[in-house]
């Protein structure tokens, strides 16, 4: 069996990813994990920068980090002190919950591994599209799927609008 | 102590926000995401048929009815 | 690429090697960090003299040199020897850090900006929606920066100044989809060099006209100061910075003004291209104050505009201005108008 051995990159960027993650859900401010969370997508982004994908990870960037960090923290400004600072965790058992799925992920990934043998990849896939291209694939061999995005969007927005919205 | 034009600070600094403008956080979210898919297709708008275009103007079209839609439930400032 | 050094006679040619290397040149000096700094030093003086002269006054005139020329190197030194304050209560990791990561993600984009064919640090291929990308996290350090001062006014200036950050860059980057549209890429050194025969002021001047207006709502400069009102807000969302913090983000606040100059001249004035008797990187910077010097004189000239009438007008009236400008461009690019100037 041929594993690809994890360079550099790959280990800090997978470092950077988990420990943002790890952070986000562990602060004890909310305001320290919505950072966390932000430095775990600028990880991500530089996963699609290693995979020759360098449009996707500004587009990750701009959104994710740009848009969505914002909106969370918007939220976190808008919860009460109290409610925030309650600390329930611990009491439902859900760290030995966390530790047993994860175990059970790490044995059937190993497993499936293991079983597939001399097929597995040798090389990390890339993105072999230029950015030119990028554009015109998206035109000429997805339209269905841009119209629908547009529909999606559209339903997005228009429904968290209406859920929000306080009728006076 | 925190800088309040020479008066002793009141209140609780970290205050509930208003959401007046909260619709337009919504929307820029939505139109971040548009935006770069317009930069994809402004790229490659010289090389690619004209019936693309046409699908990705559709595209943008489709979204202005929303958007219209949006902004005016946002400039009724009373709703949020 | 040079060889390590492997043996301590091998030491100074790598240092020689290292230092002449043309990335070092252009990182360090020209168009890296000396000449940033010297830029923006430059910037803070040049707009309280011309601010001055609108209002018909004179400015810094006796920190040194002629005209007060020395008043940033005075005002660095009394800044970094003031007391840093830090409120009540405030978050101090976050108040000590989202400065430095302001400045930070201000320079940043300086690596992707061309200042003449080969004086570009890294040419990426998608140089203008890296730009994009890091000027969009602005909003949230500001509003993290004004969260963590623990203190009413900067709080409601920083809320402020997200909304209108945020609602201007929409129409920004509709503005700029025209040009790249017409240069087909996003490749900076590629959008200049589109710009030979005609610069994409003629054909995109609505967008133009839109971005230039966005990138003023963008710097929160007047008249969009509200975030900054003296009036109402003392100084918005940093009003409780000062000392060295102060310094940190007038800088970076200043390397903004800088780099959005500099965007606006690769996008739509032509970038580096002019007679030949000015090398290249000179012309760029010429246009680059220029366009600096109409951002800054509405600052002594126009009055403020009240902050939800402003957020309006940049969702509607400059969206639909520069999603018009968008089909235009495609009109003109079907037709083949500007086949003449080679678009």
């Amino acid at each position: 069996m041929d594993l690809i051995p994890p360079d550099a990159t790959f280990v800090v960027l997978t470092t950077i990813t988990l420990l943002g993650a790890i952070m986000a859900l562990q602060a004890k401010e909310l305001i320290y994990g919505a950072i966390s969370l932000a430095v775990s997508f600028i990880g991500i982004a530089g996963f699609f920068v290693s995979l020759d994908a360098p449009y996707l990870a500004m587009l990750q960037i701009a959104v994710y980090v740009g848009a969505v960090v914002v909106l969370i923290l918007f939220t976190i400004m808008l919860v009460r002190r109290e409610e925030a600072d309650k600390d329930e965790s611990g009491e439902t058992g859900e760290s030995a919950a966390g530790l047993w799925i994860a175990g059970l992920l790490a044995v059937s990934i190993a497993g499936v591994a293991a079983l597939a043998g001399p097929n597995l990849p040798t090389n990390p896939p890339t993105a072999d599209l230029p950015i030119t291209q990028l554009g015109s694939v998206l035109a000429r061999s997805y339209p269905v799927p841009l119209i629908i995005l547009a529909l999606l969007l559209s339903g997005a927005l228009l429904g968290a609008l209406v859920l929000a919205k306080v009728d006076r | 102590m925190p800088f309040e034009s020479g008066q002793v600070p009141q209140g609780e600094a970290r205050k509930r926000i208003v959401m007046q403008y909260y619709p337009y956080l919504l929307m820029f979210v939505v139109f971040d995401v548009v935006g770069m898919f317009l930069f994809a297709w402004g790229i490659s708008f010289r090389s690619i048929a004209p019936s693309d275009s046409l699908l990705v103007l559709l595209f943008l079209f489709l979204l202005g009815a929303p958007l219209g839609y949006a902004l005016k439930m946002a400039l009724h400032r009373e709703n949020w | 690429m040079v060889n390590l050094p492997s043996t301590p006679a091998d030491i100074l040619p790598f240092i020689i090697a290292v230092v002449t290397s043309h990335t070092f040149i252009t990182l360090v000096f020209f168009p890296g960090f000396i000449h940033l700094v010297i830029v923006v030093m430059f910037l803070t003086w040049y707009e309280r003299k011309l601010l001055a002269r609108i209002q018909l006054r004179i400015g810094p005139l006796y920190a040194g040199g002629p005209g007060g020329i020395l008043q940033p190197i005075a005002d660095g030194v009394k800044l970094i020897f003031k007391e840093v304050m830090i409120p009540y209560k405030a978050d101090k990791p976050l108040f000590l850090g989202v400065p430095l990561a302001l400045v930070f993600l201000g320079a940043l984009p300086f690596a992707v900006i061309p200042f003449g064919q080969h004086w570009v640090i890294a040419n990426l291929d998608v140089g203008l929606v890296f730009i994009f990308a890091v000027t969009s996290l602005f909003p949230s350090m500001i509003l993290i920066f004004a969260w963590a001062s623990n203190s009413k006014y900067p709080f409601l200036g920083g809320l402020r100044s997200l909304f209108q950050q945020v609602a201007y860059e929409i129409p920004m980057w509709i503005s700029a989809l025209s040009v790249v549209m017409l240069a087909g890429s996003l490749n900076l050194v590629q959008i200049v060099n589109a710009q030979q025969k005609i610069w994409f002021i003629v054909p995109a001047f609505l967008s133009f006209i839109v971005f230039f207006i966005a990138t003023m709502a963008e710097l929160e400069r007047l008249p969009f100061d509200l975030p900054e009102a003296e009036p109402e807000l003392v100084a918005g969302w940093f009003t409780e910075s000062s000392g060295a913090i102060y310094m940190v983000i007038f800088l970076a606040l200043y390397m903004k003004l800088y780099l959005m100059s500099s965007l606006v001249t690769i996008l739509f004035l032509g970038g580096w291209w002019g007679p030949a008797f000015l090398p290249q990187p000179v012309w760029f910077i010429l246009k680059a104050l220029v366009v600096a010097t109409f951002i800054i004189i509405p600052r002594g000239v126009y009055p403020r505009l009240r902050v939800d009438l402003l957020i309006k007008i940049g969702w509607t009236r400059l969206l639909i201005i520069a999603l018009a400008n968008v089909f235009i461009t495609v009109v003109l690019l079907s037709t083949g108008v500007l086949a003449a100037w080679g678009l």
